[in-house]
């Protein structure tokens, strides 16, 4: 499939499936306009920068749109449950009954149009989560969200608020067997009310056969503040996207990327802070190794708007190869409208690990692949020492233990 | 039979020659010092001991219990009981000093050693260097003060247990209640062990509290004196300018 052709010629994806969804689903008719207006700009909107870096592309030869069947995943999801607290963790559909004016009021307050995968998935999502913590509530146990890809095609909306001075704490799973393939997309919206604070971890372990395309974005009102750590090991291909709104004066964002790649992996990141309000400070650090011909791009952004005044921006993106035909292109980029900054800096590294440390290591014994991949367990332990819940601590430290072998086994 | 010898070693970065003939020997037990001014070669002659990649031996022999080990990498030079204390010690972000050691450990000796039996040891280890339990939790090196980076490396040693140690400038950013307890860390694993010392330094300062037999002065990438302590004695009275030619 050429990407660069704007049609997507699908028996699949037509208007008769949108209206079949939302009826199937029961949705209000404002949540049906809202598909048909993303479904009609399929073929009118391109992929935005995606795939290019400034010296490489990246290959998306795996991304097959014409085989995506949003029919496969029709059912509900399965986990709800309302806490004694009023926390509410339920299937996004199912929340209409009881939520709908306050899901309408976010769903529809942030259309993004933005490129041809986003409004694919804005027409055809079948699965949805809602999460809301009331004002006031702290989630004293993580809430963890697994997205286990069993179908062909999966195309899932969260949507997640919380009220006012609450605290919420997610652990945000996806995986699948080895054998499993196709197409996976998750967008990812959260409204932080007024100095409520959230920790979100977000773990992918796909077989490398299943294209995944996440879309998360989080908007931050007063002195509210979010702590991202995504960690993305697995698929054939990789869009991961991290975007902060920094609209409430006095809020901030943190953000750990880590990533690791083997064969033929291919990885596109976007992580974006936009600082709207004063005194909003983002801190965004992307770490990753790749073996095999695995290929990178990483597109990192900080825009501070001229109503950010004394804010503070702050990006790096560090990334190593360990093999000679894998591939990086780390883009940092700073858009600054406003004279009056406390600071704003960036920057980006390409390159093997540091031979002096390397030789520090197999002066103690270890191989130069045991050395190897204790340096880059080392780059992994600020996700692992997040995660406080034991059993999903050791899950993922498993997970990239296991990973971890793969890709210092194809280093040359 | 000497532990260490190295013969007629010559080598060299980029085409430079750096080391012009070096030969040496560590017996088991025994303390050899090298002294030498600045760019005389100490530090350098410590990497290509250990094996660092960037150096090229253009000739010679390095020789462990008469195995030549000049073609091994460095790991395979510590699995046959070759240790160097780094002078500046590299930071390892994200791995612990426990987990690190443990790894090492179980390298070196080619076995699998259990948590709970390594937790002992360090915690042993820990005692004598008087430092705290907590500091295996610690990143390796990760903004540890100059003496704790030493102290780290004197721990990794005590917990290694090497036959030969190579300990580069072990003295330098230590102040002189932490090279007491360093020094003795390696008196005491010295004794344990029988272990061979050779000890690089640019002061005569740690020889006060490590007795050394044999000291040789190092200049240009040449041994151009050998003799015994009081010949440490008379570098720091008189410096090196006497011993160029």
């Amino acid at each position: 499939m050429a990407l660069a052709t704007s049609k997507i010629e699908s028996e699949n994806l037509t208007e008769d499936l949108v209206r079949e969804i939302s009826k199937e689903k029961n949705e209000p008719e404002w949540l049906l306009k809202q598909r048909l207006e993303a479904f009609y700009r399929i073929d009118k909107i391109d992929f935005g920068n995606f795939m290019y870096g400034l010296g490489i592309t990246i290959d998306a030869s795996s991304l097959n749109l014409e085989k995506i069947n949003p029919k496969t995943s029709f059912q509900n999801q399965p986990a709800s449950f309302n806490r004694a607290d009023g926390t509410v963790v339920s299937d996004l559909h199912e929340a209409f009954k009881t939520h709908e004016n306050l899901i309408k009021k976010y769903l529809s307050s942030v259309p993004d149009f933005e490129n041809k995968l986003s409004v694919l998935h804005d027409a055809f999502w079948t699965r949805g989560l809602f999460i809301y913590v009331p004002r006031g509530v702290e989630t004293t146990l993580p809430i963890k969200l697994t997205s286990i890809m069993t179908k062909t095609t999966l195309i899932e909306n969260t949507l997640i608020v919380t009220e006012p001075l609450s605290k919420l704490t997610l652990i945000d799973v996806s995986e699948s067997s080895e054998k499993a393939y196709g197409f996976r997309s998750q967008k990812i919206k959260i409204f932080a009310g007024e100095s409520s604070k959230i920790e979100f971890s977000g773990f992918q372990n796909y077989s490398e056969l299943v294209a995944n395309i996440s879309d998360r974005k989080a908007f931050l009102g007063k002195d509210a503040s979010i702590d991202w750590i995504i960690t993305d090991l697995g698929g054939s291909l990789t869009k991961s996207d991290v975007t902060t709104y920094l609209q409430g004066e006095g809020s901030s964002v943190k953000n750990i990327g880590l990533f690791l790649g083997n064969g033929n992996q291919q990885f596109d990141f976007n992580v974006k802070a936009t600082h709207i309000a004063p005194h909003t400070s983002s801190d965004m650090l992307t770490k990753g190794a790749l073996s095999g011909k695995s290929k990178s791009v990483y597109r990192g952004y900080i825009q501070i708007k001229d109503t950010a005044s004394k804010s503070a921006g702050y990006q790096k993106a560090d990334i190593l190869l360990l093999s000679e035909d894998a591939e990086a292109d780390p883009i940092p980029n700073l858009e600054i409208d406003n004279n009056d900054i406390e600071k704003c800096t960036h920057g980006a590294t390409v390159g093997q690990i540091d031979r002096d440390k390397l030789f520090y290591m197999m002066s103690r014994g270890l191989s130069e692949k045991e050395a190897t991949k204790k340096f880059v367990e080392g780059l992994f332990e600020p996700a692992l020492s997040r995660i406080k819940v034991e059993a999903i601590q050791h899950h993922i430290l498993k997970i990239i233990e296991a990973k971890l072998d793969k890709v210092v086994e194809e280093e040359v | 039979m000497p532990n260490l010898v190295v013969k007629d070693l010559h080598a060299s970065v980029d085409g430079t020659p750096i080391l012009k003939g070096i030969n040496l020997e560590v017996k088991e037990g025994e303390v050899n010092t090298i002294m030498g001014p600045n760019g005389s070669g100490k530090s350098t002659l410590a990497y290509i001991l250990m094996g660092h990649p960037k150096y090229t031996i253009d000739k010679g022999q390095i020789l462990i219990d008469g195995e030549d080990i000049a073609g091994l990498p460095a790991d395979e030079r510590a699995k046959r009981g070759l240790f160097l204390s780094f002078q500046y010690p590299q930071e390892i972000s994200g791995v612990t000093v426990s987990n690190f050691l443990r790894t090492a450990l179980s390298s070196v000796k080619n076995e699998k050693i259990s948590v709970m039996d390594f937790k002992k040891l360090m915690d042993e280890k820990l005692d004598m260097l008087k430092m705290d339990h907590a500091f295996g939790r610690r990143y390796l090196n990760e903004g540890f003060s100059g003496g704790e980076k030493k102290k780290a490396e004197i721990l990794q040693l005590a917990v290694i247990q090497p036959k030969i140690a190579i300990l580069d400038e072990t003295d330098s950013g230590t102040d002189v209640d932490a090279l007491k307890i360093i020094s003795n860390g390696i008196n005491v694993v010295a004794k344990s062990q029988k272990m061979g010392i050779l000890l690089i330094t640019h002061y005569d300062r740690i020889l006060q509290y490590i007795k050394t037999d044999h000291v040789h002065v190092l200049v240009d990438g040449k041994i151009v004196k050998s003799g015994g302590p009081e010949l440490a004695k008379q570098v720091e009275s008189e410096g090196y300018a006497p011993l160029r030619q």
